[in-house]
């Protein structure tokens, strides 16, 4: 029996409507995730326990700033989205982000966990988009993994040096990995959610969201060994009142002063034109 | 009044347009993957170094300003790529020894 023929989406025209529905989902999940991670990499460029710390996480804000861009690009070209409308007005509630990223990041191992596991998750997400049977993803999803690789290099170095050193620093980074995996878990979904096996099916994806999470748990353990500490596989996650559309479990978002300061609202008027 | 452009006027043309991080133009270090000319109109295509590169807008304008000055160059059309990504290795030879010269190891 050959392979599967799955067809090759130049945009949404053909595409089954839940793989459509499942996508901008995805993508609005992906580019809120990148957004925090952008946001509190910038807050980071300062209070690093190394300047060299400070410049990279200036560079991780950037690289990820550039990924949103390319994001909303795609919505905006796709699903008439304004990029504009979905930073500045949406709802806090409707923020589809890692609830990891919903609070300030309050100390360096945090950060670094946030580099380590939190930023790995939406690059696993991503690798499954590569090959994506919807083109004018597949066309942009290389650049961005080449990216996050150096994304990841800094986020592990800094995870083993932090484990390997124990003491207050190496507890601390096991707690925060453990809330950053239980926080991915229930971002990543329930296991068979109908919008990512529609992105399955469709080929948009290659493999599902309950296949990611295993991975990744495997790749968390994995870097855990090496840095000589353990970080326990999250509980498994209650979905009852889970919402696709903001990937949570319950009412929140980012806290609003970090919206606050994500919309620029105090300097609007100062915008430039088109 | 002038005939169309030629590829050559066009590249040098491209030839530039300079990074604004190092003293390279964008032909050498890679990012036009191809330009062509359909009657008065230029169609160009390229990539950046980072998604995130700040200076996108900036050298978008540049490659505008420097093919319209290009005799019987009407209108310039930019499609902007990802794929394939920029790597340096897309650095040409001559781009790699001037980034030498600047103590730039690629």
């Amino acid at each position: 029996m050959g392979e599967p023929v799955v067809r090759e989406f130049e945009s949404l025209e053909g595409m089954p409507q839940a793989a459509a529905d499942g996508l901008r989902q995805l993508l609005w999940a992906l580019a809120d995730t990148k957004l925090l991670l952008g946001y509190h990499y910038g807050e980071w460029t300062f209070g690093t326990p190394e300047l060299e710390a400070a410049v990279a996480s200036c560079s991780l804000s950037q690289a990820e700033l550039g990924h949103v861009r390319l994001l909303h690009a795609l919505l905006r070209k796709h699903w008439g989205e304004d990029p504009d409308a979905l930073v500045e007005v949406r709802a806090v509630a409707d923020f589809a982000n890692i609830t990891f990223l919903d609070a300030p990041i309050g100390d360096w191992p945090a950060c670094v966990v946030m580099n380590a596991v939190v930023d790995l998750t939406a690059t696993r997400v991503l690798a499954t988009l590569h090959g994506s049977s919807f083109r004018p993803l597949r066309m942009s999803v290389d650049k961005m993994l080449d990216e996050e690789r150096h994304h990841a290099h800094h986020g592990i170095g800094w995870f083993r040096t932090l484990g390997r050193r124990g003491g207050d620093g190496a507890r601390a980074i096991c707690d925060a990995a453990e809330r950053a995996l239980a926080a991915a878990a229930l971002w990543l979904g329930p296991a068979g959610e109908p919008g990512d096996a529609a992105l399955v099916a469709a080929g948009v994806k290659s493999t599902g969201n309950a296949e990611i999470l295993a991975g990744l748990i495997g790749d968390v353990t994995a870097m855990a060994d090496q840095a000589g500490i353990t970080v326990l596989a999250p509980a498994p996650a209650s979905f009852a009142h889970w919402n696709p559309n903001s990937r949570r479990g319950s009412a929140g978002g980012p806290a609003e002063d970090i919206v606050f300061h994500l919309r620029g609202a105090a300097n609007a008027m100062f915008k430039l034109g088109e | 009044m002038a005939g169309p452009p030629t590829d050559a006027q066009i590249w040098d043309a491209l030839r530039t347009v300079t990074d604004p991080e190092y003293p390279l133009s964008i032909v050498d270090l890679g990012m036009v993957y191809g330009a062509r000319v359909e009657d008065t109109v230029v169609h160009v295509t390229m990539t950046f170094t980072s998604i995130g590169c700040p200076a996108i807008d900036m050298l978008l304008h540049d490659v505008r300003e420097a093919l319209t000055a290009v005799p019987g160059v009407t209108a310039v059309a930019i499609d902007v790529v990802w794929d394939p990504p920029w790597t340096k290795e897309c650095i040409s030879d001559r781009g790699r020894r001037v980034l030498a010269m600047y103590g730039v190891v690629c």
